[in-house]
């Protein structure tokens, strides 16, 4: 009879053993752990790819229970680490001391609003965190904590809504929406800005805009702020407002794609902050654990986001192989549309002048693939290209548009007028959006009062 | 004979195991059932239909349409990424609804017009309706749109200047707005040539460290600034050659330029450009101008130094090395200002 009660209790611990790891060993994810424990790379729960973390942060570890002083999530901006038809991330800053590091995730948003842990109809996301420090000795005494969340295993074009943080310490519920199954045509939307630097109301302004626009996702253009090395600027640039709207509404909610800028410089700052798809290649920055250049699609569009920032012919060369390599693996009966995006323009009229090296090599990459448009700011005004190939004029819908969005804030520059390839150039604050339809695309870029620069429509 | 304990068990376990995955199905909570999943497929086209026929709605200055539109948009499929563009939507035109489309149909019309269909006529007849706009966010944004126009589109600040106070008079004004307003305001006084007022302006609304202050000042010191900058470069360069030419025989660029001073002045400019290479590609371009600059007026005093020699008095060699400094300085000055990296320095002192 002993035995028996024995083999009974056993078993009885065996199946709460187990009933524990059906809750828990789920949320874990491969290679991490929660509970604080030390991290270094892992693959978050249903993500098909890996995080890899700089070995130059602090105390770097997985979701823990230290709730510490300042635990309130700020900062908080969603981005795409993974494909946006079934993942988005979510990064977010709190005091040094916290540690809690989950994001609780559902399409009801009343079921995430009251749940303070998983339960029915809402997920848990556990996620990494750790101190860093700024990567210039100007910032030594800056120490600022990043988490960082990543929700995979979605639904394509279906809204979530999700809250970051931890048991009795969450941030408002904000809502996100997956893209459409890749390849898909349904229609979507996208705001283009950049060079926000040095003006955050102005950068809240067209956060407010992208907001308005139901855009589904932004890209930048890079130089969000002044010095990227310098933590407060960040503060500021997250925290930004336009009266009583907070940039955070729009960027918790639309995934915000960047570039780097030359006034991030390569910074950690900027690194740690932001979470992209990684695929590391040779010449990039070990912070940037393969970040520094990435790609991502869209429904039937495909991102080459690109850094210009590093100018040598070695640095072009290398970044040229490697969207090559992307471009031919491209189905462009697939794809319909192809972008690049990086910081300085290709063509201008305005106070930065292109570099050679760039134009040469990259520009022939963009002709050879046939990629439709060039997304760059770091001239702070609006310019737009004719098409472009070879170098010359060619006509509409053979040959490349360049545009320079760099209107986000920074000082406006002035533009020349003796520019025989750019369509139109205004010396303005403003944005682009561009709508995708299938194999129509309108464009239209926007002063900051919300009236016309110009528009334009583009078929397939 | 078993026990009842050992029988309950296998039943306990089997139970418990039965339980066990809703631990995991609490995480799955999320996932849509198959049938959700049809009927969004389905919904879809529909969806997608009238998203189309909304924006288009828009576009044509419908606001009513749209909202009807975006209302049945939103309906199908609530949980679906275009509903959540139609609500976005619906939340907007909502907030600027009221008893008549009229005023918010007048500005999406003005908002869009292309390239050249702004006149100064079209923007006045704009501005005169204005009066009879009810007040509120269409109202503010159409006063908004009036006195940018005349300030950055069509270039008539003096035009501009009423149109900014009036929306600054709007009721409900936000803190953005305000301040957007009043930086506008003074950047149009300061077009018709009232730099220093527009300064006071700024600093006296608290505005003092945006970046357009910082512009204005800066462009405030340039008014002076440059022209002395120039002069002064110019005074010792005749200065010292004046001084120097007489003694300027042969072999005196050779003394002056002898190795040990060009190792040196090579040190001296190799330390700053190695420094702004690193830093950022702007104080590098600043760099590029210091240098040459600076390198030809270290030229020109080791040359008429040696050709001075012993021979020039004292107080003329104090005088034309604080002349040398000074005309330095001034190649430093404008570099760093041609190159906006003054302004890039000034804004992020002020910010922090």
């Amino acid at each position: 009879m002993t035995k028996l009660r024995l083999g009974l209790t056993l078993t009885s611990l065996v199946a709460v053993a187990l009933y524990a790891c059906g809750s828990s060993s789920d949320d874990a994810p491969s290679g991490g752990g929660g509970n604080g424990a030390p991290v270094a790379s892992y693959t978050p729960k249903r993500c098909d790819y890996a995080v890899s973390l700089p070995e130059s942060v602090e105390d770097a570890t997985m979701d823990g229970r230290d709730v510490g002083a300042e635990p309130t999530p700020k900062n908080v901006h969603v981005s795409w680490a993974g494909p946006p038809s079934s993942s988005f991330a979510v990064n977010w800053g709190t005091g040094l001391d916290t540690r809690l590091t989950q994001v609780l995730y559902g399409t009801d948003p009343a079921a995430v609003a009251a749940a303070d842990r998983a339960g029915a109809g809402v997920s848990v996301q556990l996620g990494h965190t750790f101190i860093f420090g700024s990567s210039s000795p100007l910032y030594a005494d800056q120490k600022a904590r990043v988490h960082e969340g990543h929700v995979c295993g979605l639904e394509p074009g279906t809204t979530y809504y999700y809250k970051v943080g931890g048991p009795g310490n969450w941030s408002a519920v904000y809502d996100v929406a997956t893209a459409p199954a890749p390849e898909k045509t349904t229609p979507f939307r996208f705001v283009l800005s950049g060079d926000s630097r040095g003006d955050p109301g102005a950068f809240a302004e067209i956060q407010r805009a992208a907001r308005d626009a139901a855009a589904d996702f932004q890209i930048f253009t890079g130089d969000a702020v002044m010095v990227g090395a310098n933590q407060l600027n960040w503060d500021e640039f997250f925290q930004a407002k336009a009266g009583s709207f907070a940039a955070e509404e729009a960027l918790a909610r639309i995934p915000f794609m960047t570039v780097v800028g030359n006034h991030e410089a390569l910074a950690l700052n900027y690194f740690v902050q932001f979470a992209f798809p990684g695929e590391e290649t040779e010449g990039e920055s070990p912070d940037s654990r393969g970040e520094e250049w990435y790609s991502f699609q869209y429904g039937n569009a495909y991102f080459l986001m690109l850094n210009d920032t590093v100018t040598d012919q070695n640095s072009f060369a290398r970044e040229a192989a490697w969207m090559k390599t992307k471009l031919d693996g491209l189905d462009r009966t697939k794809i319909d549309w192809v972008f690049a995006v990086h910081h300085r323009p290709l063509y201008t009229c305005s106070n930065h002048s292109p570099l050679a090296t760039q134009v040469d090599l990259w520009g022939k990459a963009y002709d050879e693939h046939e990629v439709d448009m060039v997304l760059a700011g770091h001239n702070h005004c609006y310019e737009r290209s004719k098409p472009i190939r070879a170098g010359v004029e060619a006509p509409m819908g053979s040959g490349t548009i360049y545009v320079t969005a760099g209107g986000a804030g920074a000082p406006l520059y002035s533009t020349g007028t003796d520019c025989p390839l750019e369509q139109i150039t205004e010396k303005t604050r403003g944005y682009v959006i561009i709508d995708i339809d299938g194999k129509k695309l309108d464009y239209r870029a926007l002063r900051n009062d919300a009236s016309e620069i110009e528009s334009f429509s583009l078929m397939k | 004979m078993r026990s009842p304990w050992f029988r309950a068990g296998p039943t306990l376990l089997l139970a418990i195991l039965l339980v066990a995955p809703l631990g995991r199905a609490e995480d799955a909570g999320s996932a849509r059932n198959p049938e959700d999943a049809s009927r969004l497929e389905r919904d879809d086209a529909r969806q997608v239909e009238l998203i189309r026929g909304a924006e288009r709605a828009e576009r044509e200055a419908r606001p009513r349409d749209a909202l009807a539109l975006y209302r049945e948009a939103a309906a199908l499929a609530p949980g679906s990424r275009l509903a959540r563009r139609a609500r976005t939507r619906i939340d907007w035109l909502e907030a600027r609804g009221g008893k008549s489309d009229g005023p918010l149909i007048e500005l999406l019309r003005m908002q869009r017009l292309g390239p050249g269909e702004l006149t100064a006529a079209r923007l006045e007849a704009f501005e005169g309706k204005l009066a009879g706009f009810p007040p509120g966010p269409v109202r503010r944004a159409a006063r908004a749109l009036v006195a940018e126009a005349w300030l950055n589109r069509l270039d008539r600040p003096a035009r501009a200047i009423p149109a900014f106070e009036r929306w600054l008079e709007e009721p409900g004004v936000e803190t953005a707005e305000w301040e957007l307003a009043t930086t506008e305001l003074a950047l149009a006084r300061a077009r018709l040539g009232n730099i220093s007022g527009s300064v006071a302006d700024l600093r006296a609304a608290g505005l003092g460290k945006r970046a357009e202050t910082a512009f204005l000042e800066l462009e405030l010191l340039g008014r002076y600034g440059r022209p002395a900058a120039l002069l002064l470069i110019v005074a010792f360069l005749a200065a010292a050659l004046g001084s120097g030419w007489r003694g300027l025989g042969a072999g005196a660029l050779a003394r002056g330029l002898s190795p040990p001073r060009l190792a040196l002045a090579g040190w001296l400019f190799a330390v700053p450009l190695a420094a702004a290479r690193v830093h950022r590609p702007e104080t590098w371009r600043a760099m590029l101008f210091i240098v040459p600059a600076s390198a030809a007026l270290l030229l020109v005093a080791s040359v008429t130094g040696m050709a001075l020699g012993d021979r020039a008095r004292p107080s003329r060699r104090r005088l034309l090395t604080a002349l040398g400094i000074a005309a330095q300085l001034a190649a430093v000055y404008l570099a760093l200002d041609h190159t906006q990296v003054l302004l890039a320095i000034l804004v992020n002192y002020r910010l922090h």
